[in-house]
């Protein structure tokens, strides 16, 4: 239902986003309303009385505002609920829409029944439905969908005219102190609603209540409308004598998109609450109302001194079970008790609260022998047979042993008692590989060497740093490094001339290889240097004279064949540029 | 004159992404290194791990001699791994040798210090030894930086102080190229470095105790006496369980110490030592 309401909700708050977005997009509303068609269907065409019909008018076209049609007058039936959905979309650049109304018909009356034609008015022209036959069968009285705890059926007469209506009522009105009263509220609707209603439970003073699942649903009639019944039960047990009032419990149905929210009350109910007889009552009774059984048992039944035993009662049946006080513990000779403690567990079956609470206490054994543990008695009264009635356990036998030798004393509780048994953790399991861990790997030469690495890398790191620094701060230094690269280059381009047989080329790049990185060795500028000059400063340095010569001699001879009026041979041009490429190589192997 | 400013930006920009670069290089060089150095010899790791599953099974059904015997295997073997001595610690407790126990405990401890098992049946173990000496209070401080140094093993600590050294070197690498970084480059590898001696400090420490000659009292009881022969003054008796620390050896009688200046003389056999 509430899945129900929230897409219902959703798809009206869609369609009023739809036809606001139509609104605003389109210009004017007179479009062309081409192809308008206004149809009406229904589910089916035989119905009982107890059944319903759903009615749609659909409305297709290009049409961006859509009233809501006008239905028929119908004497043989009755709308108990109407929707729209509708959806908007753009065919051949038009705004088309497809709105569809339901209308959920009660039939009224047996016999042949017609919906006649709905109207619709779309800007002045007024669009009809086809008219619908219905062939209306009796079915039976509207019977409950599922079968409800009590009464059920019966409408109350405040109930005709109203679309929704509330009702509480208890099952007794004179109920004893303890005894199961069930109150009951009902929820009478004749709509569909969009979201689920909150029911607000009276304060229930004087008693202790307790929800029963489930909730009830069934159908009823009254004046001709069919109601939906929701009906919730609760279990409530008097714990103060007198008249006792129970205060209207409420529910509130929420507004919606196109309706107002209201809250509804029930009228208050009144219970008369007796005081159980005081006749017959037995010494023992403890205030225990129901029906019960008790049964007890002592966990192991074979121990030894010191080594605890638990010892059980439980008490089951009918009533408020949570309530049953605890027993009278016997006392067990030669065992010492501890602290009961009490877990209790509540279900509803057809309405009436029962279940079992369960009392659990420890004893240890101080002397060993057959220890024997009284029965227990419990006294309740019935409300039903209205008398006193008491149950009692068997007695158990428990054999303690002489226990080992060593102070176990528990220390009160169960916690401590458990740990008696303490023991070393458990063995690992094997894992897949066995290596073996005692290894360090301090004594190992591999773990030395990594440790090298980064400072390999740090002192690496600042030679680099080194180079790069004097390179830039340095012109003379960085001229000297290059010196050979650009000789390197210069020969290759004197190769290259060669064999594209460019004489004059080729003389050029081998006496600038030459020249220009003595000049960068020398850091004195390549241009101004002459024949003599460079003999001059080569003779300040420590070279050999016999390389000075061999140098000034290839100068000389690139100088003279460049501009030589006959060429000389391929091989002789070969010959020079190895000769001063073996003359660079050995001014390389020089300090300079 | 644009060129003329954009042209030392340009190399200063060039050749620090090269550096990035060695330093990745060299980062992943490291990672190499130390994975072949951690790799050792596992031959047979799996045939071992069937004999301890064996050993196991000797366990579960209650022949704790059995037991031992098939754990001592593994031992002779060769192998000393945590879990097995953990195993055999156990199974001499079940069968009733408490100093047996607390030496295989403790043996397994040495090896993983931070597992849980081997700690809480050591400390079962050691409740239960007759002879208890006071334990001394230690300070919340003092004790979180014991911690430290008692959580690591030998191996872990080695390896922590040289992924130490490698961010210092790093750190140091960074300093020379990225001029920006340098001053918090070498702050943050000034601060590690004080972290590095201190994790060197407690890697000398670790093995200078684990060098030292523990062992543990095996015999039921065992008296103590002034010198190397029982014609001296008794001074004192240990039982089962006991740890002392062996200062010296001779002809069949160990002199060891306890905590708690206690010291004296008892024959070889009242004892194992723990390192093996």
């Amino acid at each position: 239902m509430t899945a129900y309401s929230i897409s219902y909700v959703r798809i009206k708050f869609l369609c009023a986003l739809c036809v606001l977005a139509a609104l605003l997009n389109t210009p004017a509303n007179a479009l062309a309303q081409d192809n308008i068609t206004f149809t009406a269907s229904v589910d089916r065409t035989i119905v009982s009385t107890d059944g319903y019909v759903q009615l749609t008018l659909a409305l297709q076209g290009q049409v961006n505002n859509v009233p809501a049609p006008e239905l028929p007058p119908m004497d043989g039936f009755y709308v108990v609920g109407s929707s729209r959905s509708q959806q908007f979309s753009f065919v051949n650049g038009a705004l088309s829409a497809s709105v569809n109304f339901v209308y959920r018909l009660q039939p009224l009356a047996v016999g042949q029944q017609t919906i006649g034609p709905a109207r619709v008015t779309i800007n002045g022209q007024t669009y009809e439905t086809q008219p619908i036959t219905i062939e209306v069968t009796d079915g039976a009285a509207p019977a409950p969908t599922t079968a409800p705890g009590q009464t059920g059926g019966d409408a109350p007469p405040e109930l005709a005219g109203q679309a929704f209506y509330v009702e509480a009522e208890v099952d007794k009105p004179v109920a004893y102190l303890g005894e199961q009263v069930t109150y009951t509220f009902r929820f009478y609707q004749a709509q569909e609603l969009m979201d689920s209603p909150r029911y607000g439970a009276p304060q229930w003073t004087g008693f202790w209540a307790e929800r029963m699942e489930p909730q009830n649903q069934y159908l009823t009639s009254a004046g001709g409308v069919n109601y939906r019944v929701t009906e919730l039960n609760t279990a409530i047990f008097p714990v103060v004598t007198g008249e006792q009032t129970i205060n209207p419990a409420t529910l509130e149905i929420p507004g919606g998109f196109f309706q107002s929210g209201q809250t509804l009350q029930t009228q208050p109910v009144t219970v008369q609450v007796q005081p159980l007889p005081t006749t017959g009552q037995p010494a023992d009774f403890n205030g225990a109302v129901g029906q019960y059984t008790v049964r007890a048992a002592a966990e192991p039944l074979e121990t030894r001194v010191n080594e605890p035993i638990n010892l059980y009662f439980e008490v089951s049946g009918t009533g408020n079970v949570s309530a049953v006080p605890e027993p009278a513990w016997p006392q067990v000779p030669g065992m010492r008790a501890y602290d009961a403690s009490s877990t209790s567990n509540t279900t509803s079956h057809n309405y009436i609260i029962g279940g079992a609470k369960r009392f659990e206490r420890l004893y240890v054994p101080e002397q060993p022998g057959e220890h024997t543990i009284p029965s227990f008695t419990l006294s309740y009264f019935d409300p039903i047979s209205q008398t006193y009635r008491t149950v009692s356990t068997e007695p158990i036998a428990v054999a303690v042993a002489p226990g080992a030798a060593g102070p176990v004393a528990p220390g009160g509780n169960s916690q401590d008692v458990t740990l008696l048994g303490s023991d070393i953790r458990h063995i690992k399991a094997a894992p897949p590989e066995l290596e073996d861990e005692s290894q360090w790997v301090i004594r190992s030469a591999g773990f030395w060497a990594a440790w090298v690495l980064p400072l390999l890398a740090v002192v690496g790191a600042f030679v680099i740093q080194l180079q790069r620094h004097r390179l830039q701060g340095d012109p003379a230094y960085a001229r000297r490094r290059r010196a050979r690269k650009q000789a390197d280059r210069r020969l290759k381009a004197a190769r290259q001339a060669l064999d594209a047989g460019n004489s004059d080329g080729f003389y050029g790049e081998l006496t600038r290889a030459l020249i220009a990185y003595i000049a960068d060795k020398l850091n004195v500028p390549a241009a101004g240097l002459t024949f003599d000059g460079l003999r001059e400063r080569l003779a300040g340095r420590e070279i050999p004279a016999d390389l000075v010569e061999q140098v000034s001699d290839a100068w000389q001879e690139s100088e003279q064949s460049r501009f030589a009026p006959v060429g000389a041979s391929r091989e002789a041009q070969q010959a020079l540029l190895e000769r001063i490429a073996g003359l660079i190589v050995m001014l390389e192997g020089l300090k300079w | 004159m644009v060129r003329k400013i954009k042209s030392p930006l340009r190399r200063l920009r060039q050749p620090s992404q090269g550096y990035a670069g060695l330093i990745v290089t060299f980062v992943i060089c490291s990672f190499v290194i130390c994975s072949f150095a951690t790799r050792t010899a596992q031959a047979q790791s799996g045939a071992w791990a069937a004999v301890m599953a064996q050993a196991n099974a000797l366990y579960e059904t209650g022949d704790y001699t059995g037991a031992i015997e098939t754990y001592q295997q593994i031992m002779d073997g060769g192998i000393q791994h945590s879990g097995v001595y953990y195993n055999l610690g156990n199974a001499y407790y079940k069968s009733g040798d408490l100093g047996r126990a607390v030496l295989n405990y403790e043996r397994a401890r040495r090896l993983t210090p931070r597992d849980e098992d081997i700690r809480a049946n050591l400390a079962f173990a050691r409740a239960q030894v007759a002879d208890q000496f006071p334990i001394t209070e230690e300070g919340a401080v003092w004790a979180a930086i014991t911690g430290w140094h008692e959580a690591l093993t030998v191996n872990e600590t080695a390896w922590v102080a040289w992924a130490l050294f490698a961010v210092v070197c790093s750190l140091g690498i960074l300093a020379t190229f990225a001029y920006r970084w340098r001053r918090l480059a070498l702050t943050g590898a000034a601060v590690v470095c004080i972290v590095l001696a201190l994790v060197l400090l407690s890697l000398g420490l670790k093995v200078h105790e684990l060098n030292q000659d523990h062992a543990v009292i095996v015999a039921p009881e065992v008296n103590v006496y002034s010198g190397p022969g029982d014609t001296y003054l008794l001074e004192f008796t240990l039982h089962a369980g006991t740890m002392l620390t062996v200062v010296e050896e001779r002809e069949g009688w160990v002199r060891g110490e306890l905590s708690g200046d206690f010291q004296g003389w008892l024959t070889a056999e009242a004892a194992e030592f723990v390192e093996e």
